[in-house]
């Protein structure tokens, strides 16, 4: 048993800590420790101590036996006896017996080896030695250090316990020295008292005796049902309960103690996603709703655990400081609500013109105005009806107005949100209103993925978005590693989760195109150069998307290898058709052609029509005369994506093509005529790549 | 030791050349002193109950590490007649920051029944120098502490004294300043007086004479007030901000370098 007692993690810590942990300690019983079993470890974490328990545990490591590789057998030996290298190597192995060495051929020739046995060590040994390396490998969030640069962990390690087989297992930690204590807050007592622990059973009953529950799940479930006791005595709900919430709150007790709170109901004239966001966000309480209204109540989780006889008077002192910072809190959101409704949405539109977007791309009103071209280009490419193109005109300009208000700028979690809210008190229509909400979705609530509910949100969350990753792919500022300062990813995946969920057809290349026509020309871009990358960036996050969502790499990329304008929901189509039918005798058969002519075919790309009279083979005539028609036919179908009719379409020529190879020599001697074979070839190739690379279906 | 305030404008304690520089030597150092803070941009003309742009800091800073301190800090609370077992006292995380200041540590935010009442700080770095001991330091907001005690709403209804109250002394400060910092400072000249305390500080500092390492660290100050001005009267556009940031950042770290013997060594290698 091990534990870490530190001054109080952060609750991200306290979450994952048993996950990383674990995997590290079951990697340490596997591959140094070379265990033959898996032994159960359980891993508890609360803000004060971090708890590995194993309860069974082999003294010791099995023996093992390891081969071990000399010189070369070359200059081991002279004639039958054993040349000095040899005998080093022998010496250094503790052999005296030459007999016992043999020899292995490994890819650079034949060497000595022998065999060692390597004995098993006493694994209290092996945890001692290890312990202060499986922590410094643990990947904590962030980490420091308190005594020395060597020592660190996310907040100081102020004791620990580790005992083995009922004894102590003795190390050091920094300035810490592993013992039987561990420590405890006691009923009339804050300071931490040591404990002397014999066992591990000793160690649950002293702190589930406290008030402590170790178990992250436990704690939650504790939580969650005192919020529902809690909630009950006075019939509210608790709105948009989320577990992440709940995680958050887990970890920042080790003995929770949840309290029904109450605030002045004149707050109530706020709105009450800026209340419930004061309450959640900036204290951490549970605001509490009866028929989609909030009520002057709310939850918080202490971490207490008072002695009977002071229990009231701690309820009182808690609930009493509770309310009273809340009251602040609302204070001033009611101050910003209020002063901000004095004002009409267009006084702070204007007041964006203040506000930079970024350094090179001018304010948020800036934004807008570009927003609005963009807008109304890929209205008329969707065919979007007048009636969204006219709300689209008042909604471009309200778009980012809420960012000059005080709520937002004291609440910038608001954004959007405040926008709505303002915009409906000023009588505006209530599309355009949830507009300037939808147009910062796709946005994850708790377990939902909330995306934008009607074209005129997806519109303006697109037109929002593509600009941002247009404008900042040109200042080179697109995301390379891990870190996306500028959520751009997050942009481009909103971008293709709306384009695929509302069903758009438009190519992202196109768009492109008419955005860098008419902004930043002043700046002699290299737009060919930046297409690229953008197009390369795009398609990254299509691929993960879909990826994600199940479906397969080669099927994803046989589609997007022959797609350059970016039309993602067409891509998607065929490669959601591809992963239906890619087992389908078709698809195999037209694999196999694709893959016929493109082995011959490859190193003459750029030679693309033929002659058609210099083909007179009767398989020539015979493959022109189906390809033809199919490659008309296809046109509409392709257009319909009716991907069944195409694939049937394109089946036609299976046989002619087969034909055709197995009675025409393709690269003869006669140049002209090799080309017109050659040019048909790539024709058919061509129309294949209509829908994908059959060659890179993996079948 | 307890030492007095610092007698030049500092946003926060920590810019007191007591905690900046002297956490810099990595020796011994405890000392504790009240900052009144300076935020201009936080003024509310005395209108409004928690905001000031004047307020007071007890600066407690401690180097090396001691293993007890949170206990020790429950204590301090004790003493001053809040019985930590009465109430919900929690150490919450909050990353410490100062992008002016090139200094950063981890730590907590202390929450007295849901009021955050102490910043917490393991100092790792100051002045862009990562410390080789850390120094622990322990920020308590006054007036936050002294509502709690004397259980006011308004900090202007705290009692000073058995004849005044805050709001007595201080609130029509919070106004007059308020009104200069808001309506009458000008900026023409907050930028003068910027551009000269930057100019002195970095005048001092290219001499690399560890004795006039103070003086330069004081005109960093003063750029850092000036600063501070300017952003209040919304002079400072967001592109601006992080430039102004970093050019206050390079004098502190300059004085932090020259303070630490930089300069020394990298004669040596030469």
């Amino acid at each position: 048993m091990l534990e870490i007692g530190s001054g109080e993690l952060p609750y991200d810590e306290v979450r994952k800590i048993p996950v990383e942990l674990k995997n590290i300690l079951q990697n340490f019983f596997e591959n140094e420790a070379m265990l033959s079993g898996k032994p159960a470890i359980e891993i508890f974490a609360t803000p004060r101590r971090t708890v590995v328990f194993i309860k069974e545990l082999p003294l010791k490591s099995p023996d093992r036996e390891l081969e071990i590789v000399g010189p070369p057998v070359g200059i081991s030996y002279h004639g039958s006896l054993p040349a000095p290298p040899l005998v080093q190597f022998m010496k250094k192995n503790g052999i005296s017996d030459h007999n016992k060495i043999y020899v292995v051929h490994q890819k650079k020739g034949a060497y000595v080896a022998c065999k060692k046995t390597i004995k098993g060590s006493p694994i209290k040994k092996l945890l001692t030695d290890n312990i202060p390396n499986i922590v410094k490998r643990t990947p904590f969030k962030k980490t420091m250090f308190w005594l020395n640069r060597e020592t660190r962990f996310p907040r100081p390690v102020l004791w620990i316990l580790s005992i083995f087989d009922g004894k102590t297992a003795p190390f050091d930690f920094g300035d810490v020295k592993a013992s039987n204590l561990t420590r405890i807050k006691y009923g009339l007592s804050y300071k931490m008292k040591q404990v002397k622990i014999s066992s591990s059973k000793d160690y649950f009953d002293v702190l589930s005796s406290n008030g402590i529950i170790l178990r992250n799940a436990d704690r939650k479930k504790f939580i969650e049902n005192k919020l529902e006791t809690l909630s009950k005595k006075i019939n509210a709900d608790i709105p948009e309960y989320d577990g992440d919430f709940i995680d958050e709150i887990t970890g920042l007790t080790e003995t929770p103690y949840a309290l029904l709170c109450e605030f002045d109901k004149k707050f109530l004239s706020v709105p009450k996603e800026l209340l419930s966001v004061v309450m959640r966000k900036h204290q951490r309480f549970f605001p509490l709703s009866s028929d989609g209204g909030l009520l002057p109540f709310f939850i918080a989780v202490a971490d207490v655990n008072p002695v009977p006889a002071l229990k009231d008077s701690l309820e009182n002192n808690i609930k009493s400081g509770y309310s009273k910072v809340l009251t602040a809190r609302l204070s001033d959101a009611e101050f910003f609500f209020k002063e901000d409704v004095k004002k009409r949405p267009s006084y702070f539109a204007e007041e964006t013109k203040n506000i930079l977007f970024y350094e090179g791309l001018g304010s948020y009103f800036d934004k807008t105005a570009r927003i609005k071209k963009l807008g109304i280009f890929i209205a008329e490419k969707l065919k979007f009806s007048s009636g969204i193109l006219n709300n689209f005109k008042k909604a471009y300009g309200l778009l980012k107005f809420d960012l000059a208000t005080h709520a937002v700028f004291e609440f910038p979690e608001m954004q959007g949100v405040m926008g709505r809210i303002y915009a409906k008190a000023a009588k505006e229509n209530s599309v355009v209103s949830l507009a300037i909400e939808e147009h910062y979705y796709p946005v994850s609530k708790g377990k939902k993925r909330l995306l934008p509910s009607n074209d005129l949100s997806a519109l303006c969350a697109l037109s929002d978005k593509l600009d941002s990753v247009f404008s900042f792919a040109m200042l080179k500022k697109l995301p390379t590693g891990e870190s996306d300062p500028f959520y751009l990813r997050r942009a481009m995946i909103g971008i293709i989760e709306i384009i695929l969920e509302k069903k758009y057809r438009f190519n992202i290349s196109e768009i492109f195109d008419f955005y860098f026509n008419g902004f930043f020309k002043e700046r002699n871009l290299n737009t060919a150069e930046l297409k690229k990358i953008l197009m390369n960036f795009a398609d990254a996050r299509f691929k993960n998307f879909l990826i994600s969502s199940g479906y397969k790499s080669d099927e994803i990329m046989s589609v997007l290898s022959v797609e350059m304008s970016g039309n993602y929901y067409v891509s998607f189509l065929k490669i959601d058709f591809l992963s239906k039918f890619k087992l389908h005798e078709e698809i195999f058969e037209l694999a196999q052609i694709f893959k016929r002519i493109n082995n011959i075919t490859y190193k003459y790309a750029d030679i693309v029509n033929f002659d058609k009279d210099r083909l007179t083979a009767i398989e020539e005539i015979k493959l022109i005369s189906i390809f033809k028609p199919a490659k008309k036919n296809s046109i509409s179908l392709l257009e319909k994506s009716d991907f069944t009719a195409v694939m049937n379409e394109m089946y036609k020529l299976v046989r002619p093509v087969n034909d055709f190879f197995d009675n025409v020599m393709v690269l003869t001697e006669e140049e002209a005529l090799k080309n017109s074979r050659i040019g048909l070839l790539n024709g058919i190739l061509n129309f294949l790549k209509n829908f994908c690379d059959f060659s890179i279906l993996d079948l | 030791m307890i030492l007095e305030p610092y007698d030049i404008e500092v946003g926060a304690a920590t810019f007191a050349p007591y905690t900046f520089l002297k956490c810099l030597d990595c020796e011994e150092w405890r000392a504790a002193y009240v900052q009144p803070s300076r935020r201009p941009a936080d003024g509310r003309y005395g209108q409004n109950p928690n905001r000031l742009g004047r307020y007071y800091q007890f600066q407690v800073i401690i180097q090396p590490y001691i293993n007890k301190i949170q206990e020790i800090y429950l204590d301090s609370l004790k003493n001053l007649g809040i019985e930590p077992v009465m109430h919900d006292v929690r150490f919450v995380e909050d990353d410490w920051e100062s992008p002016t200041l090139g200094a950063w540590g981890l730590g907590w935010e202390v929450w007295l029944d849901g009021m955050e009442v102490t910043q917490f700080t393991y100092f790792q770095q100051i002045g862009g120098i990562e410390l080789s001991k850390p120094a622990i330091e322990i920020t308590y907001g006054l007036e936050r502490i002294a509502m709690f005690l004397q259980n006011k709403n308004n900090v202007f209804d705290l009692k000073w004294n058995d004849f005044f109250k805050y709001g007595d002394i201080h609130k029509d400060d919070e106004f007059q300043f308020s009104k200069y910092s808001f309506e009458y400072s000008d900026g023409k000249n907050l930028f003068e007086l910027f551009n000269a305390f930057e100019a002195e500080s970095k005048k001092l500092l290219s001499f690399k004479l560890k004795e006039l390492v103070k003086p330069a660290y004081e005109y960093c100050l003063k750029c850092s007030h000036a600063f501070n001005l300017l952003d209040a009267r919304g002079l400072i556009s967001v592109s601006e901000r992080m430039n102004f940031i970093l050019r206050v950042r390079t004098l502190a770290e300059g004085c932090a370098k020259l303070y630490t013997g930089y300069y020394d060594k990298s004669e040596i290698k030469k």
